[in-house]
């Protein structure tokens, strides 16, 4: 363990390594800070370079600008009320009354401090669960693993969608979109329409870039939003009386960080769920609920810290099992396969430095956020000034190369093209596109885990159910997707009159 | 703009009969029931119940095929966002005869100066976006970009 762990940080302390998280870390608060713009599309917009680095940077980019970007969506949030991303959708309303207040020092040395705490509590739950699980998935067959896909894809649907329904369609139509091209066991071209380009398959990035990028874009041209007036005091010192706020708030600081660990381990769930439901647990068992929305720091903190702690241990279902903790991890899933780094428990044995050198680009992203925090939310004002309108043909480009750079092919930008106006009649009427993007990750691992238990059991569905961990997951699975169902006839048989 | 579940509902219906229907025709492994076929016929069946549930859920409720935004009552909002496709049309097409540099500076300038009606402008930033992406991405992370008549 400790030579790996030496390897692992002779791969980290490069000063290529740590130049790139650099980079990578502004280029997410930038991202992050400007309203609309989310830390999904900022990491979308960075797949294009991490294709060409070696494993280490790559996820090393990835990480930081991720890290970043969640964080840096707080400061639009506290001081012009309007989100920077999702994640800090939750506690906005509590922060910007605070600045409102004159309290606007206070609450972003919170929404730091707190962040980056958040992060290294993500972390340390990586570091303790991922090698564990890791050690019990040694001994999965297909049949775990497809329970396992089962389960990742049926949480994402069920907990990004407003309407279940269209969660569903959206997750199917991303499991069909995975069935195009090549079978991988009988060799067979399918629903390819004669294009050779599509026999190979859609490939995962031209297809996230178009559904999170580019349909954003779109949105962003369109917007009849007026833009918001910026809070024009003085912002000192933010980490001025943080420890004795800290020393206030333990325990909501403790159930903030183990909501975030639980929520974000979940297979399909994020950051965004994790801080939204932080903030309604917080709320039910805070002895001041009245004071919610009103500009209260115990909302804020819980959130803020869930949702980057959500950031580090949906890592571990990724590494584990190779099924996708959230967007970002279903991104980082495909940049592992393309570096032949095959996720999964076996990762462990093959590649442990890379692992160790992920926790280790974990800690350092955090300590980053802690100082490139300060300065950005004093030269916050300057990242408000670039124009959108110049801001998004720019970040067209960028789209433009991340999906040629694929297969070094046009037909990448026409798949990105035709991606980003589904994603944009999609996101326009309701249908969520998280689950859709999952199921592309995760749709060639669920057809041959599922077709090769099939044959091995002889198309006897028993044996899905027989080894005792595929049992419980099975179980798991279908709880959650009967439960509404026996949920909606308990309701009906109970206002039944008798 | 707002299409209805009606609408999302038919469309579901029809693709995944269409899709079933392909997906009988595709061959199984030798001496199994299941083949290339089973998989996509199998998230088939979910796509017709979600376009089924969507079509019938709210069936006798009268709405409108399909609403229009706010957006779509400004002749400029329409136009903004119609440049974004055609922008991406566009370097389709003349990629190849232009190269990277020149078809991501015109379409660039156009899409900033639509946006801001300020040309000199627009075209220093996309000139220098072109330029900088170009060198970034085809020297030094090698990307083999479209050369076009530059022959960069």
């Amino acid at each position: 363990m400790i030579d790996t762990l030496i390897q692992a940080f002779h791969l980290v302390f490069q000063p290529q390594v740590l130049l790139i998280m650099l980079a990578s870390s502004i280029y997410g608060i930038v991202i992050g800070a400007i309203p609309g713009l989310t830390a999904v599309m900022a990491v979308s917009l960075i797949m294009p370079i991490a294709i060409f680095l070696d494993p280490i940077p790559a996820l090393a980019a990835i990480i930081a600008c991720d890290a970043m970007a969640v964080f840096a969506g707080d400061i639009p949030g506290t001081l012009l009320r309007i989100p920077g991303t999702p994640a800090s959708g939750a506690y906005t309303d509590d922060s910007y009354k605070l600045t409102m207040q004159g309290k606007a020092e206070t609450v972003l040395g919170a929404n730091c401090f707190f962040s980056a705490m958040g992060g290294l509590v993500g972390l340390a739950a990586l570091v303790c669960a991922a090698p564990l699980l890791a050690n019990i998935a040694l001994k999965f067959s297909t049949y775990e693993y497809f329970w396992l896909s089962c389960l990742g894809l049926t949480c994402a649907t069920f907990m990004t969608s407003a309407d279940t329904v269209k969660g569903i369609a959206s997750m199917f139509l991303g499991l069909f979109i995975t069935t195009v091209g090549y079978d991988s066991l009988t060799g067979q071209p399918r629903f390819t329409l004669g294009v050779t380009e599509l026999l190979g398959g859609i490939h995962v990035i031209p297809v996230l870039i178009g559904l999170f990028a580019l349909s954003e874009i779109m949105r962003r041209v369109s917007s009849t939003t007026p833009p918001s007036a910026i809070y024009s005091g003085k912002i000192g010192n933010i980490y001025k009386g943080i420890f004795k706020t800290w020393r206030n708030h333990i325990p909501n600081f403790l159930r903030g960080n183990s909501i975030g660990v639980i929520v974000g381990a979940l297979p399909g769930a994020g950051a965004d769920i994790a801080a939204w439901l932080a903030y309604a647990i917080s709320k039910k068992f805070s002895k001041t609920p009245e004071k919610y929305g009103t500009g209260h720091m115990e909302g804020i903190i819980e959130s803020t810290s869930a949702n980057n702690a959500a950031l580090a241990s949906a890592w571990i279902p990724a590494f584990v099992f190779g099924i996708p903790g959230d967007v970002t991890t279903a991104m980082v899933i495909g940049i592992l396969f393309i570096k032949d780094l095959k996720p999964g428990p076996t990762a462990f044995i093959h590649h442990p430095e890379i692992i160790y050198g992920v926790f280790l680009c974990f800690l350092i992203a955090n300590i980053f956020m802690l100082i490139l925090g300060y300065y950005s939310i004093k030269t916050f004002r300057h990242i408000l000034r670039i124009p959108p309108f110049v801001l998004l043909p720019v970040i067209l480009v960028f789209c433009i190369v991340g999906a040629f750079s694929i297969n070094n092919s046009l037909f990448g930008v026409g798949i990105m093209l035709a991606f980003g106006i589904l994603g944009y009649i999609m996101e326009e009427n309701d249908f969520p596109i998280s689950p859709m993007l999952l199921a592309i990750v995760l749709g060639n691992l669920l057809e041959k885990n599922f077709i090769i238990s099939m044959v091995k059991s002889d198309g006897n569905w028993i044996d899905f159910f027989n080894r005792p961990i595929a049992g419980g997951l099975a179980a798991a699975a279908i709880f959650l997707w009967t439960y509404p169902a026996v949920k909606w006839l308990y309701r009906r048989l109970k206002t039944r009159p008798a | 703009m707002k299409i209805s579940d009606k609408v999302f509902g038919a469309v579901l219906i029809v693709f995944s009969l269409a899709v079933l229907v392909h997906s009988r025709s595709l061959p199984v492994l030798p001496g199994y029931k299941y083949g290339a076929g089973f998989f996509p016929a199998f998230t088939a069946v979910f796509l017709l119940g979600s376009g089924l549930t969507l079509f019938f859920r709210n069936f006798r409720v009268k709405t409108a095929l399909v609403q229009l935004g706010e957006w779509t009552r400004s002749r400029a909002l329409v136009a903004n966002i119609c440049v974004i496709p055609l922008n991406l049309v566009f370097y389709m097409i003349f990629a190849n005869l232009l190269g990277f540099v020149l078809t991501a500076t015109v379409m660039t300038t156009f899409t900033i100066w639509w946006l801001r009606r300020k040309l000199l402008s627009s075209f220093v930033v996309a000139a220098s976006t072109a330029v900088l992406t170009y060198v970034f991405f085809a020297k030094i992370m090698l990307v083999p970009l479209p050369a076009g008549i530059l022959g960069l």
